[in-house]
């Protein structure tokens, strides 16, 4: 009797993980059956060019998902992604370009008020958030909205452009044969897993994510973490945002219209999940990546823009179900 | 006489887990008369009720209702044959009409489909008006006192034909005024030849206005009968009546100076004017019924809300804990009632659970050493013996009783000098409830205080030095080891002696 109800227990548990193995790592196949997919139907995809393209592509965007990842780890959100590239890439970009409307300060400066401009908006959505207590989906669509009039306002609605070399020095010049935005992807990526595994930060993130109410009655100041969080979010979009700027050498009040959507979607994507508490940094970067590499696949195939749209949302739905069948699981 | 019983629940037996919620319990209700379900918190009343209105399905045994066997679904199933029950926390949409509440999902239409506002306006008013409730069925929900919301809630429940209405402690959010109008009310439905079932403490209004009386204690049927036969004496007696042998005996420890006194604390509406002092090496039980405001104590103690009047001093000097932060880093901390709601991290692992409070000890410069972690969570499994495959395992996927250990974990790993334990053995196995037992003694005999807010008397009285008793938000009094008796406890519970 005894052992026959231990046998019941270790088959239960073998099969358990065996179906936990297949869930924690199913994006990491996904991926994979998609790049050999790709090999096959565009003799381009693998090139050493188009790979670092990719990468080059990503890089940016995936700065962003990590910062948005923690906060959906947190059970936050930030919609003002988009709109904050804008603006910091028109406020850096006004502070060192040297056309009429510039200011032609020194590239360091650009830097520094570009991601300034998207702390202040990151600050404004963590105080809200954090001590109004009002839900981060409102307050961040209400920044997302200011951002994208305050880039309009201060560009006069038009592009920007004239920067000086030293500039667009990161956007555009590479470390040996790595170009700098993705030698600025991997410093992000070690540091973000640094505060959300080595530091008491990470966890207080985590917990808050898990149960507001636990992370209170055991003595984390959820205040404090929330817009903290939200502070290193801002930091990481602004240093995206003013990236760009320099890659593409001009910014426009409109750019990085929908940023927020592929950002979350790498998120997602990358096994965070949308109700808190659980996501890796790991993941996050791996679904950066399977959206850059899908948005490339679809260039290479010749796939009209507009159908980009609909496969990237199909893929964020479908993310999504796993994510809730997982949970469900457990 | 035998076509007068309306309602029968015969060897009704539910498990919950581990937990044995109802034992072979049977139940009997009348037309017409006023039926008093008593018990301590935990003792199956709300068990019973829920599986009468279908919420719950019994593990065995049969109800019949009108002399026929029923099988329930849903609760809509119990509603359409004529039993309603009115919930301690109101099912009402706040924010719609009285009128819109009493027919939510079966609104009258006019011929297009459209809703009939006239007509549930008349019928509305018609049904307020039996009960002689002056009440504009257009009035939100919202702007009602609470007391109106109840008898909204009644007045539904017949107009959908109710035949037996259960009502779970009816008068516990009412004032004196509102209660004698429930009451009235509760006759006039009595004299409708309405079955009603009215879980309560409250012995002065069982007395009023109940018939017959059953009691159940630990999942157990104990008595039925007139009410007209028993004394309130009999009633608690067999509420409380209980064998304390699988009780981890306390072992002696040393009491010392005053740690933490409370002076005149208070929250308007949960608690008024509690003092009380806390010694080393003291285990202090707090008892009360549900509502008692014990919670609200503790967590105001801790700083998870704010006193209105009042001081808490710590080693004689004066404190002001803002949030429970605060009070962790003074040497307090608290193992909630709910660790589902505010106890653990279901999905996070062990490790993290554990050191959620206290992360600054494993930090070498400003990383987290895993090194550190480990040892932490080594020493904690061993001494709690916490049932988990690895530091890793989520707490999701452990059993209650190895959740709450982890919980306990958590607030030792602070290394408080006082700790408080609220209700620490709810819904556990008996095996991890004495493990839990025996860890109190210990610490208790190794100078920290013990705050342990408990529904078990026998838990109250086998660990604690000294019982406080609350009674509504009132302190009725401090019982010392040797006086405490179950029935004094429960009579301070219900504040018998207080009323006359």
């Amino acid at each position: 009797m005894f052992d026959f109800k231990r046998f019941n227990v270790a088959l239960h548990l073998k099969n358990f993980n065996s179906i936990q193995f297949i869930n924690n790592n199913g994006m990491a196949i996904a991926f994979i059956i998609i790049v050999i997919f790709l090999s096959f139907a565009s003799p381009n995809f693998l090139k050493t060019a188009n790979i670092i393209n990719i990468l080059r592509q990503v890089s940016c965007i995936g700065i962003a998902t990590l910062g948005v990842g923690i906060l959906i780890i947190m059970n936050q959100i930030d919609l003002a992604i988009g709109s904050t590239f804008a603006l910091t890439g028109i406020i850096a970009g006004l502070t060192v370009s040297t056309s009429a409307g510039g200011m032609g300060l020194h590239p360091i400066l650009g830097y520094a008020a570009g991601i300034a401009t998207a702390l202040a908006i990151a600050y404004l959505s963590g105080l809200v958030v954090a001590k109004a207590r009002i839900p981060a989906f409102i307050v961040t669509m209400g920044t997302m909205s200011i951002g994208r009039g305050l880039a309009l306002i201060f560009a006069h609605g038009m592009p920007i452009g004239n920067f000086p070399e030293g500039f667009t020095y990161l956007g555009t010049k590479s470390l040996g044969p790595v170009p700098w935005t993705i030698v600025i992807f991997i410093l992000m990526i070690a540091i973000v897993w640094y505060i959300m595994e080595k530091r008491p930060l990470g966890r207080y993130i985590y917990a808050i994510g898990s149960n507001e109410d636990a992370a209170r009655a055991a003595g984390i100041n959820v205040d404090q973490v929330k817009l903290k969080a939200y502070l290193i979010e801002g930091a990481l979009v602004g240093l995206a945002g003013t990236v760009l700027a320099a890659r593409i050498k001009s910014a426009a009040p409109t750019m990085g219209i929908g940023y927020e959507l592929d950002a979350i979607a790498g998120a997602i994507i990358g096994g965070v999940s949308f109700n808190g508490g659980i996501g890796k940094v790991g993941g996050m970067v791996l679904g950066a990546l399977l959206i850059g590499v899908i948005n490339n696949g679809m260039d290479l195939l010749g796939v009209e823009a507009f159908y980009k749209q609909v496969v990237k949302g199909s893929i964020i739905i479908i993310a999504v179900l796993i994510d809730r069948k997982r949970s469900g699981r457990a | 006489m035998g076509n007068n019983i309306i309602l029968e629940m015969k060897n009704i037996d539910k498990r919950f887990g581990g937990v044995h919620a109802l034992d072979h319990v049977n139940f009997t209700l009348k037309r017409g008369e006023v039926h008093a379900l008593v018990g301590e918190n935990g003792a199956g009343k709300s068990t019973l009720m829920k599986l009468l209105i279908g919420l719950y399905k019994p593990d065995s045994g049969e109800i019949f209702f009108d002399g026929e066997k029923i099988d329930f679904k849903s609760v809509k199933d119990a509603q359409d044959i004529g039993i309603s029950m009115i919930f301690q926390e109101f099912n009402q949409v706040k924010v719609m009409s009285v009128m819109e509440n009493i027919f939510l999902g079966r609104e009258p239409k006019t011929r297009s489909g459209a809703v009939d506002f006239k007509k549930m306006y008349h019928e509305s008013k018609a049904l307020l008006g039996e009960l002689g409730l002056d009440l504009d069925p257009k009035t939100r929900i919202l702007d009602l006192t609470v007391a109106k919301h109840q008898l909204v809630e009644i007045v539904k429940a017949i107009s959908l034909n109710a035949k037996i209405i259960i009502m779970d402690e009816p008068t516990s959010a009412l004032s004196q005024n509102e209660i004698e109008y429930l009451l009235t009310m509760v006759r006039a439905l009595r004299e409708q030849g309405k079955a009603i079932v009215y879980i309560s403490h409250k012995m002065e209004e069982i007395f009023n206005i109940c018939d017959s009386v059953t009691v159940l204690r630990d999942g157990k049927f104990i008595y039925t009968g007139k009410v007209s036969e028993v004394t309130e004496k009999d009633l608690i007696r067999m509420m409380v009546d209980r064998e304390v042998s699988e009780l981890f005996p306390k072992q002696k420890s040393q009491i010392g100076e005053v740690l933490l006194q409370v002076k005149n604390l208070s929250v308007a509406g949960k608690f008024e004017n509690v003092s009380f002092d806390l010694r080393k090496g003291e285990i202090l039980g707090v008892a009360g019924l549900m509502g008692a405001g014990r919670t609200e104590l503790m967590e105001t103690i801790v700083g998870a809300r704010r006193p209105d009047k009042g001081e808490i001093y710590l080693h004689g000097e004066k404190i002001i804990n803002r949030m429970p932060g605060d009070a962790i880093r003074r040497g307090i901390a608290m193992v909630s009632e709910d660790r589902k709601k505010n106890g653990v991290f279901l999905k996070l692992n062990v490790k993290d659970n554990i050191l959620m409070s206290s992360l600054n000890k494993c930090l070498i410069g400003p990383s987290i050493s895993r090194k550190m972690e480990i040892e932490c969570f080594d020493e904690y499994r061993e001494k709690l013996e916490i049932k988990c495959s690895s530091a890793t395992q989520i707490c999701q996927n452990l059993s209650g009783g190895n959740q709450q250990k982890v919980a306990v974990s958590r607030v030792l790993n602070s290394d408080p000098e006082i700790i408080i334990l609220d209700e620490p053995t709810r819904g556990i196995d008996v095996k991890t409830k004495s493990e839990i037992h025996r860890l109190m003694s210990t610490l208790a005999s190794t100078g920290k205080a013990v705050l342990m807010v408990s529904s078990e008397l026998p838990e109250i009285l086998g660990m604690s030095d000294r019982i406080l008793v609350l009674h509504e938000g009132i302190m009725t009094g401090i019982l010392s080891r040797e006086e405490a008796t179950a029935d004094k406890i429960m009579e301070l519970a219900v504040a018998t002696n207080k009323e006359e």
